[in-house]
């Protein structure tokens, strides 16, 4: 899987991974407001999300997305990512971790179990909604070009705001 | 209380000598119970009864075994048993050098085979237990105190952190709910015509004025919140940063601050003395960050009654370099003056200036941190000076975390 390579299908689900429901609902008005259209399922808790991925029978057709929070009582981000990353069957749904962590290690960490993008949260609102909005036209369009960071097999990227 | 004594001695006339002295030390009653002796000849030995046997009170300890000799064993004995004070049992009249040297690898005292009595080696002993017990004292209460500053810190951190996500929501749905307003607005300025007298009155207050008001009230305050928690979050960073000692030329780094003030300084017209300053031993951020803070202040809170004037220059000793930045500003009245280093809290005059009140704060604790001292005098209406010391003792490429 490769973010840049392709536009976002309009089947593709978008899962979004976030214990805090204003921020989930947040996201979501403004990726709409982007124009994306794809279904968005929330999660409330990294568990959830993981035991929706991994708990199917079989391998299905349907395309994934996920926006994955890191900071979350009981499974948090960071053990969904290496779940998700180190699953065969999971491992090419790109992952885009979005947060407040802004710490170096913790965004090296995050890409050392595959995360595809990273995203700080911005604190201010109109950053924020600005932010999601850029995400949406990303996703959509994803003819920016990715930073191939040395020593990832994937293309990755980080967006700070 | 009976005592628990490790005995290592591998000659067998000198420990008999200690195991009567120290039997006689009970029978006329200097011990209130006889003290229970446990010998051995070699170090290793030594090392593996008190592995085993978690109660030896005080260990006796000869520097000439057949596996070990010299403050090599006092070293190794007292980094692995920290808890157990040692007594060394010298050979000859050690004179004040050795037994200085003894007592800094960490024995608590030592006494001579030639001339050791009775009471002499009781009142070693004793006043080993005692010396030890308190200085482990004062360690474990360092250590408490360490592991609660930590504390404090990880909790300010996480704290901050956590206090942040509600204030995303509380910004996000009060600007959404502002545009919402906004857009269902002109609609029902159409409908405006077609309300009752009441409705109409009642619509047009809530819908303009106090739903907007209420809306900029949240707003503003969410914004105010979202500062001063990111004024903690960087006051708890700047605690966990580890820092680097190393040479900073003090001089280059106040033309540095200088230059990024320049703008206020030509615009206040302020006169800045610069006396020459020391290449100094210090975390040069945190050196940036003082002088930095200390000389945007002095401008800031200049008198715009009179011509500014910023004075900055030092004194050395032996010891220390101090500093002082010292300014003709509007000073700080006697009631306010103890406000300056507390978080959050400016003084009095200065409410038209806007600040955080951390930056004091910080300079303090990066000082503090350089085991050096930040103080200030001032006088309302005729100006402030602003003193820190660095001590000439931090070593080059050393840091404390």
């Amino acid at each position: 899987m490769n973010i840049r390579a392709k536009t976002l299908d309009k089947d593709t689900k978008i899962l979004l991974v976030e214990d805090d429901q204003g921020h989930a609902e947040l996201v979501k008005m403004n990726l709409e407001r982007s124009g994306i259209e794809n279904e968005i399922m929330h999660f409330e808790n990294g568990r959830q999300a993981v035991d929706f991925l991994l708990g199917k029978q079989s391998a299905d057709d349907t395309k994934y997305l996920m926006i994955l929070d890191i900071n979350m009582p009981g499974m948090n981000g960071l053990q969904v990512l290496d779940r998700i990353k180190s699953n065969q069957m999971t491992k090419s749904i790109p992952i885009i971790v979005l947060t407040t962590a802004s710490d170096e290690k913790e965004i090296e960490y995050c890409y050392d179990l595959g995360c595809n993008v990273f995203i700080t949260k911005p604190l201010d609102y109109s950053s924020f909604s600005q932010a999601m909005q850029d995400l949406g036209s990303f996703l959509k369009t994803a003819k920016i070009q990715g930073v191939r960071k040395p020593g990832y097999d994937q293309d990755n990227f980080v967006v700070y705001y | 209380m009976e005592l628990n004594i490790l005995l290592i001695e591998d000659d067998a006339i000198d420990a008999a000598m200690v195991e009567r002295l120290l039997g006689n030390c009970y029978l006329k009653g200097r011990l209130s119970h006889n003290p229970k002796i446990i010998h051995t000849e070699y170090f290793q030995k030594g090392l593996d009864i008190l592995e085993q046997n978690k109660r030896v009170d005080v260990v006796i300890l000869d520097l000439h075994l057949p596996d070990g000799a010299g403050g090599e064993l006092v070293r190794q004995l007292s980094k692995q048993y920290s808890e157990v004070p040692i007594v060394v049992l010298t050979g000859l009249d050690a004179d004040d050098t050795l037994g200085v040297e003894l007592v800094r690898e960490g024995a608590e005292d030592y006494v001579c085979k030639d001339s050791v009595s009775e009471s002499s080696l009781h009142r070693s002993i004793r006043y080993a237990i005692e010396r030890h017990s308190l200085a482990n004292q004062v360690k474990r209460q360092a250590q408490e105190l360490k592991e609660s500053n930590e504390e404090l810190e990880s909790f300010t951190y996480i704290a901050s952190h956590d206090l942040r996500a509600p204030l995303v929501n509380i910004r996000g749905f009060s600007a959404e709910l502002k545009s919402s307003v906004d857009s269902v607005l002109p609609a029902l300025q159409k409908a405006l015509p077609i309300l009752a007298g009441d409705d109409k009155r009642v619509v047009e207050k809530e819908l303009q004025k106090r739903i907007p008001s209420a809306l900029a009230f949240i707003e503003s305050s969410a914004e105010k919140m979202d500062r001063l928690i990111e004024a903690i979050l960087y006051y708890s960073r700047l605690g966990r940063r580890k820092l680097k000692f190393e040479q900073v030329d003090s001089n280059e780094l106040v033309k540095l601050c200088l230059n990024a003030l320049e703008h206020q300084i030509k615009t206040t017209q302020t006169t800045i003395e610069l006396g020459s300053l020391p290449v100094i031993v210090a975390d040069r951020l945190s050196v940036e960050q003082v002088f930095g803070n200390l000389l945007d202040n002095a401008l800031k809170y200049l008198d715009p009654g009179r011509a500014g004037r910023i004075n900055i220059g030092c004194s050395e000793d032996r010891l220390q370099t101090t500093f002082w930045i010292k300014d003709n500003g509007r000073g700080m009245a006697q009631d306010d003056q103890h406000k300056v280093f507390e978080i959050f809290r400016r003084a009095g005059n200065v409410d038209k200036i806007p600040g955080d009140g951390i930056g004091m704060p910080n300079a303090r604790a990066i000082i503090k941190r350089h085991n050096g001292s930040i103080w200030f005098e001032s006088a309302l209406g005729k100006g402030t000076s602003f003193y820190f010391t660095i001590p000439k003792n931090l070593s080059k490429d050393a840091g404390t975390s």
